[in-house]
């Protein structure tokens, strides 16, 4: 104990394990902040919490993709007679052939095993995209845009809330960062880890599907790894963090406003959900209004929510060989959802730094 | 460890920092939450090198205060200064000079006693390096929590949980140290161990800012003290100071006699004095019941303990018990804090305090034969 004590004192002394002399000084605030982004960091990975979303990101991801495959499977096990069309009646009949009422088969109906074939390729085909690379990524994305929503809501409000409810608020605010520091901090490790997130997302995800594929005998043309895919599917990711943080910095807001994790988690959550029915439901609404000025008032609203901005972003950025098909009249172009979500980041961000700043960290 | 020693060590480290640096003050410091006034005016001084005992009953802003001087709460108005700057100025570079255990030490319970350590050294400017990692060991065996590095935090004793706060506050070698009832939760090895190791870093030229309710402890531990009530600073002095002037400048004896008739005869001449021809030496009667006839406690001024004894004789009483009680810090803090007055200068030991008459004063203290 006594040298263990002594051993302290004197190790204390020594300037390489302080700030305060380690650095000059106009890099000491950087080297500083970097310091609270990589312990921020360090929380995220020791968190029990972060573990458990992503593994059930994955988990969600595997249910999926295994029932697409299943289904493959199942459809490739049917005859060849599952894919011969019906007789179908003919559209026109000529007068006299058929009672009134009745239609009369067309002569030219029953399909051959080619026929059969080419419908079966078909209907694999469509299946087998969704789990089989290069339009698997965009799958996986849509995926990962619609439950990463949430886990997202719920990891950033834990990481901000908690510091209230676990009270560590004071052991970090009592050593020295300020308050800008801490939370642009947090925001920054934030969204590293949902850049790792989606990244693992979407790599694993792939594999699974190669997997799946090899397991199912789905054919993968290995043509679609050019660098363009690469480089679309970076983008991609990329893009899709940058539009799913705004969740993350909605839950930084209810979070601080309520100072609790429940409330990050829950506000953001509430938000979102909200957010997308209202997103669904303008335009139900628009088109069942007879009055045009309030039609397009709906329309224009919906236009400025964060679901439809996100939606734009992330479709938008799905080009090349992660097209899915032809995009939607009514999307938002990428500049429109890039400052209409930095908008909202913004707010979200500002509130925060000023309840912070306004409020005083009690017990 | 020997109170005297101690004492005369604080006192040689007293004379050595009378011209030392302003480590902490505040001027005109106050904190007011809607209409309640928390602190008011604060006017604290702590030099380099000092142990200051900050002490104050429950609600007096003591915690408040500490939370202000660690810039977890703004005041309304006032200032801080730490190392002779604003902390408003330099907060992030002041206050990585500072250690602090502010109430119930905040960790995230996920997270093992080390891995916490990590954090609170990321958050004070440490680099995660070998030399951190390295102090972060030795600070876990100090604290005698070396036994224990992967458990996580959630699994901790109280005592435990409040000796990782001690390490934390002493993470990154502050040159001063707030501590907000630092002994609480540990067991009495425990407080002992932590006595000395204040001590020792007092010795270094640490300077230490203690809130606690354990005036013994402060008494023994601090060369300096501040006594907060309802906000308002009382006092703000040395302990010797304290102890020798003010506390001295007392004496408080308690007398015994055989019988209950003699004893009310006694209480009845005093009393009488009291407010007669002794008035000016006999400060206080009071009349303490036990099992028999009870006994009487006299407070008098320093020096006039033949009087009291020549006054009793004349009148053919004679005690069969006769003992000089030490006015501890103890006594002295419930006396300052619970007069009506709340804020009177502890200088003014003549003036007649009926409050110390009401006050039972002698569970605990140290009486000796005169």
């Amino acid at each position: 104990m006594q040298e263990a004590l002594s051993s302290v004192e004197a190790e204390g002394s020594e300037p390489d394990s302080s700030a305060a002399h380690a650095a000059p000084r106009r890099l000491r605030g950087l080297r500083f902040w970097l310091g609270l982004v990589e312990m921020e960091l360090f929380k995220l990975r020791r968190r029990r919490l972060t573990k458990v979303l992503f593994a059930t990101q994955m988990g969600l991801l595997v249910l999926v993709l295994g029932t697409i495959a299943l289904l493959y499977s199942s459809i490739q096990a049917q005859p060849l007679s599952y894919f011969g069309p019906q007789a179908t009646p003919c559209a026109t009949s000529t007068p006299g052939s058929a009672a009134p009422g009745q239609s009369a088969p067309c002569p030219t109906a029953t399909p051959t095993d080619a026929d059969r074939e080419a419908t079966r390729a078909s209907v694999l085909a469509d299946f087998q995209q969704y789990f089989v690379p290069p339009l698997a990524v965009t799958l996986i994305i849509e995926f990962t845009r619609a439950t990463s929503l949430f886990l997202i809501a719920i990891l950033a409000g834990a990481v901000i809330g908690g510091e209230y409810s676990l009270g560590t608020i004071r052991l970090l605010f009592s050593r020295g960062p300020g308050q800008i520091q801490l939370m642009t901090a947090k925001i920054v490790a934030l969204a590293l880890a949902v850049l790792v997130g989606i990244g693992l997302t979407m790599v694993l995800g792939a594999g699974i599907g190669l997997v799946l594929a090899l397991l199912t005998g789905a054919p993968v043309q290995w043509s679609f790894l050019t660098l363009d895919f690469a480089w679309r599917s970076v983008l991609l990711w990329v893009v899709t963090t940058l539009a799913l943080m705004i969740y993350a910095l909605v839950a930084l807001l209810a979070a601080t406003l309520t100072r609790s994790s429940a409330g990050g988690i829950a506000g953001a959550i509430i938000y979102a959900v909200v957010e997308r029915a209202a997103s669904n439901l303008l335009p139900f609404f628009a088109s069942r209004l007879t009055s045009p000025a309030i039609s397009a008032f709906f329309l224009k609203v919906q236009v400025y929510l964060m679901d439809a901005n996100v939606s734009a972003l992330i479709q938008r950025s799905e080009s090349g060989p992660l097209a899915t098909g032809t995009l939607p009249a009514t999307l938002p172009s990428t500049s429109h959802a890039l400052v209409t979500l930095g908008l909202y980041g913004l707010v979200c961000v500002v509130l925060s730094m000023l309840l912070v700043f306004r409020r005083d960290v009690a017990s | 460890m020997g109170t005297a020693p101690a004492q005369s060590e604080h006192e040689q480290r007293q004379e050595q920092n009378q011209a030392g640096e302003m480590v902490l003050s505040t001027h005109a410091l106050t904190k007011r939450y809607g209409e309640t006034l928390a602190v008011d005016s604060l006017d604290l001084e702590v030099r380099r090198g000092d142990i200051v005992g900050f002490l104050g009953p429950n609600g007096a802003g003591k915690t408040t205060t500490i939370r202000m001087l660690t810039g977890l709460i703004q005041p309304t108005s006032g200032d801080i200064l730490l190392f002779g700057t604003r902390l408003k100025k330099q907060r992030t570079a002041l206050l990585q000079r500072v250690g602090a255990l502010v109430e119930s030490p905040p960790f995230y319970p996920y997270l093992s006693g080390a891995d916490n350590l990590r954090v609170a050294a990321s958050a004070s400017g440490m680099l995660q390096d070998k030399a951190t990692a390295r102090r972060i060991a030795e600070l876990l065996e100090l604290v005698s929590l070396g036994d224990h590095p992967r458990a996580p935090f959630r699994r901790y004793s109280q005592g435990m949980k409040q000796r990782l706060g001690i390490a934390a506050a002493l993470l990154a070698d502050p040159e001063l140290l707030i501590l907000d009832e630092p002994t609480t939760s540990l067991d009495p090895a425990g407080i002992v161990e932590f006595r000395s190791l204040l001590t020792r870093l007092a010795a270094q030229g640490k300077t230490v800012f203690l809130s606690s309710h354990q005036l013994s402890e402060v008494q023994v531990l601090c060369n300096r003290v501040a006594i907060l009530n309802k906000g308002r600073l009382l006092y703000q002095g040395t302990v010797s100071d304290l102890l020798h002037k003010h506390i001295g400048q007392r004496m408080r004896v308690v007398i015994g006699f055989e019988t209950g008739e003699a004893l009310q005869a006694a209480l009845a001449l005093l009393r009488a004095e009291w407010t007669g021809a002794a008035k000016e030496w006999l400060l206080a009667v009071k009349h303490l019941p036990d099992q028999q006839h009870g006994q009487i406690l006299v407070e008098a001024k320093t020096g006039h303990a033949g009087a009291l004894n020549a006054l009793l004789a004349r009148q053919n009483l004679f005690a069969s018990e006769l003992h000089r009680v030490e006015m501890t810090l103890e006594q002295y803090f419930l006396t300052l804090t619970t007069a009506p007055s709340g804020n009177q200068p502890p200088g003014a030991s003549d003036q007649r305090q009926s409050q110390m008459i009401t006050h039972p004063p002698v569970a605990g203290v140290v009486a000796r034969k005169l």
